[in-house]
């Protein structure tokens, strides 16, 4: 049962640019903008999926959430807190409240610890708790998690990598966080225990009353668990809407590719799945296009694309979108850049 | 009906340990088509790529490699000697791997490693090779094959290299290619285009092709016929479509349930209890009845034998033994 | 239990890395048990009996099993107490240069930035001038070559490697997930590098450190056989070498002896190094 909705967290126009390249006086110095203007809200309780292929920034933005890296702009308002204008020092507290899942099973755990070390970690960092009450503690995530305790006192390799994923999803629960950021949690799982997880982590959220950020690469899942959705294409959100809306009225090109892109779920389905298929490659993030990004993979592209960036902007009720030409409700003719 | 093009009876691959010989995998038989999209699907450690690996005659020390058979187009090449192996291995037979940034030799161009093949197999001189290669970047959809040719690995993207990958298995018109997990590591959109490609490829070639994955979607987009593994073991073998309409075999039920569909609108996903066993502490009987809910008695104590089911279909269960399904009893 | 068996199983896998174990084992007996096994004192002139050959030639006998040198030492006891010498410089000087190594290696690779530039140009910079020169150069001015100097010379000029390596390690190490974990949950950095960094790191560690022992002896025979190292009454293998060296055209028993005992004591050290290195590699693990 959801409470009255209130926005957890606030993200404002986040940027990160990484520097590439340059000489030893910094001349020629090239950026790749990771994350370029990124902005949404999230309500307590809800999952937000951020989906996305690779060079998106969709990790990267995880981690400017997490603050494991610092942004270039922008803002992020935790909880009526704004976090990015926080030292690290006044920072640490938050971390309390914000954890990260993360993706591999086989270095998201240190090979050298024990089970119980690795989910004590939070424990011992943050908080003065003796060692019995941490011990005990220890205890009960593992059982939150459906491990069995006498597994404490093994170590990562003796366990298998949906096991892991589980550990780690303990030490993220820990220190009973407001917020988890999912950071591709199954895409190494097989796919039988990928469903395992996939059902912890919803009972976990409506047991403990969390909320998710779940980044991920493969659509199907992203939209089993989340109930919005936001798609991003080199560094920015092209559409963000609910869940059902994403597929019901499609808005941007790329989703549309994305969601053709898709193999069939079943073979009688071969025939009836024709969908435009996306051509070519990712543009360099170095030699970005003047105008919107998406531009010289597009079907729908007229010269305005080229020249100048589309803004996000709702058009429908609660679905947001950045594109000159959304898919429902403008005129499309089929043009090359 | 098309005819047979490999023929796999027996085979076995096992590896001495620390821990003694452990058997990867056993008693598997299969035969593919001339033509054919087989598609071996299976979850980490099930053994599928080994079984590629054995039929190319690349598994060494110390794994022991055995088998009743193994027959390419009419020919034994199991028991072929390295340097005939590699005459063959190529030309008839070809593979393409997962990454393909560790496929291609990073301190070579694109151009001096496919030229390589036809060097090798055609005996081409250089400019012959050279012409050659960039026929077939070409024919595998490269926009721009002369620059191509002439970069490095390193500054294409990994669909792009994935293709160079097919370029250089398919040069020669192999008989078959064995994919191994050729997309797992692409987005997409990538695989989408790769898969397509593979596919067109496939019919205007009238190759052969072994699908390696553990993704049952590719497997839906793509197959003519399944195998199924699950610890060392050929579980079912079906036309694909009987396969998703109709899985015999619990651990095929359960993995056909546990994938999620777009749109899919379960509140709980069903899931197969329990993990897979480790090689060095395989169960008794069926491998799979700890996790099975039809386990049974028998289950438990003996391995079920290849049953054949209507269609042509294979599933190694003992509710098929009569040749059709049984109800077991529910598991304790 | 079960660890040791498995380490042992590993072992005798390998026939270099058996060898190297036994061979390091019976020097370190030779060195404990010196006392016991040596048939002389070694310092015990036999004025009687100087460069007498060993016992299978002529003239020789088994009171003096590989004969004595100059001045009438019996070479086995001699070799048996230099071994004592070589292995608690080599020791000692291993460990001095790694701590050193380890915790500049340890500030350099996780800080990065200033530290890291500062610590790689000196560490450049010692290890441009050559080792043995710059360690005569300071026996020299020191005067005193108790073996605390000695080690701490040789320690000054073995640390590099140690630090270059290790700081190769901790980059490698810095970007693992469980790195990310820790530091997402407020793990300081001097945290994360104990727990996290510094366990991963121990298996390089241990094989560098075989290896640096070995160095370490022959740097310590180098520079005895130089006349800057080990002093008399201490024996020691290079001071051996040194001694016999004008002897080598008439009596060569006097160095060869020494000089075959260094030769095997390094392969010995280096084997086990090597065989160390292959079953550390995490890579092999699982195995």
């Amino acid at each position: 049962m959801k409470e009255a909705s209130r926005t957890l967290l606030a993200v404002e126009d986040l940027k990160i640019s990484f520097p590439v390249g340059g000489d030893m006086l910094g001349r020629h110095r090239q950026y790749v903008h990771a994350v370029d203007g990124v902005s949404f809200t999230l309500d307590a309780g809800e999952t937000l999926g951020i989906v996305g292929e690779s060079g998106c920034g969709k990790s990267t933005l995880g981690n400017l959430i997490i603050r494991l890296l610092k942004e270039t702009h922008g803002r992020i308002v935790f909880e009526g807190r704004e976090i990015t204008a926080l030292t690290p020092k006044e920072f640490k507290p938050y971390r309390r409240d914000m954890q990260m899942v993360f993706q591999d099973p086989f270095s998201s755990l240190n090979p050298r610890k024990r089970a119980r070390d690795i989910i004590a970690e939070p424990y011992r960092v943050q908080t003065k708790l003796s060692r019995r009450e941490i011990r005990a503690n220890v205890e009960h995530m593992m059982e939150l998690v459906g491990l069995d305790s006498s597994y404490l006192n093994r170590y990562p390799h003796e366990f298998s990598g949906g096991q892991r994923q589980r550990i780690g999803i303990a030490r993220a629960l820990a220190l009973n966080p407001k917020l988890i950021i999912c950071d591709e949690p199954v895409s190494a799982l097989d796919v039988s225990i990928q469903a395992q997880i996939l059902n912890l982590l919803k009972d976990l959220q409506q047991d403990l009353g969390l909320t998710y950020i779940f980044i991920a690469h493969g659509l199907p899942t992203v939209q089993y668990i989340s109930d919005r959705i936001a798609v991003m294409y080199m560094g920015k959100i092209v559409e963000l809407t609910s869940n059902t809306d994403l597929f019901a009225h499609t808005l941007h090109p790329y989703t549309e590719g994305l969601l053709s892109a898709i193999p069939v779920s079943d073979p009688s389905l071969r025939e009836s799945h024709t969908g435009p298929i996306l051509e070519g490659d990712l543009p360099s993030p170095l030699h970005l296009p003047a105008g919107c990004r998406f531009c010289s993979r597009c079907k729908y592209a007229q010269p305005i694309c080229s020249r100048q960036e589309p803004q996000m902007r709702e058009v429908l009720p609660g679905h947001f979108v950045s594109c000159h030409f959304p898919l429902e409700t403008a005129e499309k003719t089929d043009a090359s850049c | 009906m098309k005819d047979v093009l490999l023929r796999v009876d027996n085979l076995s691959v096992q590896f001495k340990t620390l821990d003694g010989v452990l058997t990867a995998i056993e008693g598997n038989s299969f035969t593919v088509r001339r033509g054919e999209v087989f598609c071996l699907v299976g979850e980490s450690g099930c053994g599928k790529s080994l079984t590629s690996l054995a039929i190319m005659g690349l598994i060494e020390k110390p794994g022991i490699v055995k088998a009743d058979d193994i027959m390419l187009d009419g020919r034994n090449i199991c028991w072929l000697r390295e340097s005939e192996m590699r005459k063959i291995r190529g030309k008839e037979l070809s593979m393409i791997f997962q990454e393909p940034l560790t496929s291609l030799n990073p301190l070579f161009t694109i151009g001096n490693q496919m030229d390589e093949v036809f060097r090798l197999h055609q005996k081409a001189g250089k400019a012959r090779a050279r012409e050659k290669s960039i026929e077939m970047l070409r024919f595998v959809g490269i926009a721009d094959p002369e620059s191509i040719y002439m970069r490095y690995p390193s500054a294409l993207s990994g669909g792009m290299r994935q293709r160079v990958m097919i370029a250089m298995a398919l040069s020669c018109r192999p008989k078959l290619l064995i994919a191994d997990e050729p997309t797992t590591a692409l987005d997409v959109t990538i695989q989408k285009q790769i898969l397509k490609l593979m596919k067109d490829l496939q019919r205007e070639l009238d190759t052969a092709i072994i699908l390696i994955t553990h993704d049952l979607s590719v497997v839906a987009e793509m197959a003519d016929r399944v195998a199924v593994m699950y610890a060392g073991r050929i579980i079912e073998q079906a036309d694909v479509a009987a396969l998703f309409q109709k899985p015999l075999h619990p651990y095929t039920e359960g993995l056909i349930n546990s994938t999620i569909k777009l749109g899919d609108t379960r509140e709980r996903l069903p899931t197969i209890a329990g993990t897979v066993p480790p090689l060095s502490a395989m169960p008794k009987g069926c491998r799979f009845h700890p996790r099975c809910r039809y386990a049974t008695e028998i289950c438990r104590a003996a391995e079920p034998p290849i049953a054949c089911c209507e269609g042509g279909r294979t599933v190694r269960c003992f509710r098929y033994v009569d040749g059709e399904a049984r109800e077991g009893g529910t598991k304790g | 239990m079960k660890k040791i068996k498995r380490f042992f199983k590993l072992l005798l896998r390998s026939s270099t890395g058996t060898t190297g174990m036994v061979i390091v084992l019976g020097i370190c007996l030779c060195a404990i048990f010196a006392n016991q096994l040596a048939p002389h004192n070694p310092n015990e002139m036999d004025l009687m009996n100087m460069t007498k050959p060993p016992f299978w030639m002529n003239g020789g006998d088994l009171n003096n099993v590989l004969g004595t040198d100059n001045l009438g030492h019996d070479i086995l006891s001699r070799m048996l107490y230099g071994a004592r010498i070589s292995l608690i410089v080599g020791i000692l000087a291993t460990l001095a240069s790694g701590i050193v190594g380890m915790v500049l290696g340890l500030v350099s690779g996780y800080f990065g930035g200033l530290p890291d530039g500062i610590i790689m140009r000196v560490a450049d910079a010692f290890f441009a001038i050559p080792g043995i020169l710059l360690a005569l150069v300071t026996l020299m001015v020191f005067k005193s070559s108790g073996i605390l100097t000695l080690v701490l010379v040789i320690a000054a000029i073995s640390w590099v490697p140690y630090a270059r390596l290790i700081r190769s390690e901790v980059l490698r190490l810095k970007e693992k997930e469980y790195v990310k974990a820790a530091k997402t949950v407020g793990a300081s950095s001097w945290f994360i590098i104990f727990n996290h960094i510094l366990p991963n790191v121990w298996p390089s560690f241990i094989v560098i450190s075989t290896m640096s022992v070995a160095g370490s002896i022959l740097t310590e025979t180098a520079l005895s056989f130089l006349g800057v190292g080990i002093q008399a009454p201490l024996v020691s293998w290079g001071g051996m070498l040194s001694d016999g060296r004008v002897l080598l055209a008439t009596h060569w028993w006097v160095a060869t002896f020494p000089g075959i005992m260094i030769t095997i004591a390094i392969l010995g050290i280096t084997f086990l190094g090597n065989w160390l290195r292959d079953v550390l590699d995490p890579h092999n693990k699982g195995l």
